[in-house]
C-alpha cells in the first residue's frame, strides 16, 4: 500500500510482512532446504520468493517461451519440495545448483523439441541489458545477486569474443562441440580448444570473488 | 598454470574434456568416459568440481525477469495438495498397478522354474564330482532362495518400489528398491551400471536425518545386479536409499558422492527418523 503526508511530497511504498516471512527471512538457504523434508511449506515459500525470479529468467534465457518457462519454474519448484535431499550442501552453494538444475532442464527441453528451438546467441546489448527490477521481498539478496551478475558480465567480457560466443552455445543452447563445430563452420578441434581456453580464463577471472578453487 | 601439466598423461584425455562435460557440450559417450575415469582418479574429479563450478555461475549472468505473479500461489497450492494427502508425489511408483504386480510375479515364479531345472540338470551332469556338485548346489541354492525372496516381495499385497535418481546428467544407470512389509524383505534391481576399477565396489546405504546406514555391496554384473537386502541391523526408518562407489569391502559412510539416490518423501512421524522400538523396528526399516 501506498501513504501520501501533507506537506513535503513523500511517498513511501510499504509491504505487509507476515510473521512467517520474519521467521524465515533469518534461515539461510541450507536451512531453509532442511526444513522442505519436514515439508514445511513456509520454508518452500521462502526459497520460491528468493529465486523463483532467477529460475524463470534462467528457463527464459534458453527456452525463449514465457509459458515453457512457467511450466519449468513449477516443476522444478516442485522436485525440490518432493525430494530436497537431490541437493547436497557440500556440493557447492545453493543458488548455484538451483540455476543449473533450471539450465539443464530447459536444455533437456529444448533438445527435445528439435534444433528449431535452438537458441542463438543473445547481442551484447541484450546480454548487458537491465530489466525493469522484479518485486521481491529481499532487497539485501537481490542486490547481491546483482552483483554477482555483473561480476561474472566482467569476466565474460574479458573473454575473445569467439571463445564466449561458443561457451554460449555450449551452455545456454545445449549444443555439443560436434554441433557448435557444424553450426560455425569451424574444425571441432578449434571449437574444443576455444572451450577449454574460455573456460580456463573466465576460472581464473571469477575465481577471486568466488572461490571456485576451494574444496 | 594450465593443469593438465600438473597431471600424469594417462588423464590428459580425459582433462581436455572436463570444460565441455561440465558445459553440457560433450556426447554420451564422451560423458560416460569422463564419468568412469574421474569416479575412480581424486585428481581429475577435483578438476571437474571446480570446471562444474565455473560454468554453473554462468547461470547467473542472465538478465532478472519478474515471473509471472500467480505462478507462485499455483505452486504452492500443488505443494499443499500434495502434502494434505499425506504422501509425496512419488507415491505413484511406489504403488505398482494390478497388472505390473503380476507380470512381475509371473516373470519372477517363471525364472525360479527355470532355475529350478538348470539345477536339476546341473545336478544330473554332476554326479561324478561330489565336491563340485556341492559348491554349485549351495550356489544354486542361494540363488533360488534370492530369487524366492523377490518373488515373494513382488507378489505380496503390500509390494512397493521406487525409482532411484542418478546424480549425474547424463548418468545411464538406473536403479530401483523393491520392499515388502508384509514379507519383512526388499531388494535392489540395477541396469547399466558401468565396471568399476579393480578394488571399487557399489555400496547400497540407507539415509536418514544425516545419518547414513551401509546395507549391501555388490559388484554388477554385465551392468546388472538384483540385491537383497539385510536390513537386521538398522532399527529406524530410512528416508532415503542412495548408491555410491567404493572402495571393495565396503565403507562406514559414503567417501563418494552419491551415484543414485531416492527419497521416501515423508519423515518418521515424531521428525526424528527413529522409529520407537519392538517389533515394528524390523519393519519400519523396510520402507517408508
Amino acid at each position: 500500500m501506498s501513504y501520501r503526508f501533507n506537506g513535503p511530497e513523500i511517498c513511501v511504498s510499504m509491504r505487509d510482512v507476515s510473521p512467517d516471512e520474519t521467521r524465515y527471512s533469518g534461515l539461510d538457504d541450507e536451512e531453509l532446504m532442511q526444513r522442505l523434508v519436514y515439508r514445511d511449506l513456509g520454508a518452500f515459500r521462502a526459497l520460491y520468493d528468493r529465486y523463483g525470479n532467477l529460475v524463470y529468467s534462467a528457463a527464459f534465457r534458453i527456452v525463449r517461451d514465457g509459458q515453457i518457462a512457467e511450466d519449468m519454474v513449477q516443476e522444478i519448484f516442485l522436485r525440490i519440495w518432493r525430494r530436497p535431499e537431490s541437493y547436497v550442501a557440500q556440493r557447492g552453494r545453493f543458488v548455484t545448483w538451483l540455476t543449473s538444475v533450471a539450465r539443464n532442464r530447459a536444455v533437456d527441453e529444448i533438445r527435445s523439441r528439435g534444433r528449431r528451438f535452438r537458441y542463438e546467441t543473445a547481442s551484447p546489448e541484450e546480454q548487458q541489458r537491465e530489466l525493469p527490477a522484479p518485486d521481491t521481498n529481499d532487497p539485501g539478496l537481490t542486490a547481491e545477486l546483482s552483483d554477482q551478475r555483473r561480476l561474472i558480465l566482467a569476466a565474460l567480457a574479458q573473454i575473445p569474443v569467439e571463445q564466449r560466443q561458443i561457451i554460449e552455445l555450449a551452455y545456454f543452447g545445449g549444443l555439443t562441440q560436434q554441433e557448435i563445430a557444424e553450426r560455425l563452420s569451424q574444425p571441432l578441434g578449434t571449437v574444443k580448444t576455444r572451450i577449454r581456453l574460455g573456460m580456463q580464463k573466465l576460472r581464473a577471472a571469477l575465481t577471486p570473488e568466488f572461490k571456485l578453487e576451494e574444496r | 598454470m594450465d593443469p593438465i601439466k600438473k597431471l600424469n598423461a594417462g588423464c590428459q584425455e580425459i582433462l581436455e574434456l572436463l570444460d565441455a562435460y561440465a558445459l553440457g557440450a560433450v556426447d554420451k559417450a564422451e560423458a560416460a568416459e569422463v564419468e568412469r575415469h574421474v569416479a575412480d582418479c581424486v585428481p581429475c574429479w577435483e578438476e571437474l568440481v571446480k570446471s562444474q563450478r565455473t560454468a554453473a555461475l554462468l547461470a547467473l549472468s542472465v538478465p532478472i525477469r519478474q515471473a509471472p505473479r500467480y505462478l507462485i500461489g499455483r505452486i504452492i497450492a500443488r505443494a499443499e495438495r500434495e502434502r494434505a494427502a499425506g504422501a509425496p508425489a512419488i507415491a505413484w511408483l511406489m504403488r505398482p498397478s494390478w497388472r505390473t504386480a503380476a507380470r512381475l510375479v509371473g516373470f519372477a515364479g517363471v525364472a525360479a522354474l527355470v532355475l529350478a531345472g538348470s539345477l536339476q540338470l546341473q545336478m544330473s551332469n554332476l554326479r561324478g564330482d561330489k565336491n563340485e556338485l556341492a559348491d554349485q548346489l549351495s550356489a544354486a541354492s542361494a540363488e533360488l532362495e534370492q530369487q524366492r525372496q523377490i518373488v515373494a516381495v513382488l507378489s505380496a499385497e503390500d509390494s512397493q518400489k521406487i525409482a532411484m535418481e542418478p546424480a549425474a546428467l547424463r548418468s545411464q544407470a538406473e536403479s530401483v528398491y523393491n520392499w515388502s512389509r508384509e514379507n519383512a524383505s526388499g531388494f535392489v534391481v540395477c541396469h547399466n551400471f558401468p565396471s568399476q576399477a579393480a578394488g571399487r565396489v557399489y555400496q547400497v546405504w540407507f539415509v536418514t536425518d544425516g545419518m547414513v546406514e551401509p546395507v549391501a555391496t555388490f559388484v554388477p554384473q554385465d551392468g546388472g545386479c538384483q540385491i537383497p537386502m539385510d536390513m537386521s541391523r538398522i532399527d529406524w526408518r530410512p528416508e532415503g536409499i542412495g548408491i555410491s562407489v567404493e572402495p571393495e569391502g565396503g565403507s562406514d559412510s559414503p567417501t563418494r558422492p552419491w551415484l543414485l539416490y531416492a527419497s521416501f518423501g515423508e519423515p518418521s512421524p515424531d521428525g526424528s527418523g527413529r522409529s520407537a522400538g519392538g517389533l515394528d523396528l524390523a519393519v519400519a526399516a523396510l520402507g517408508p
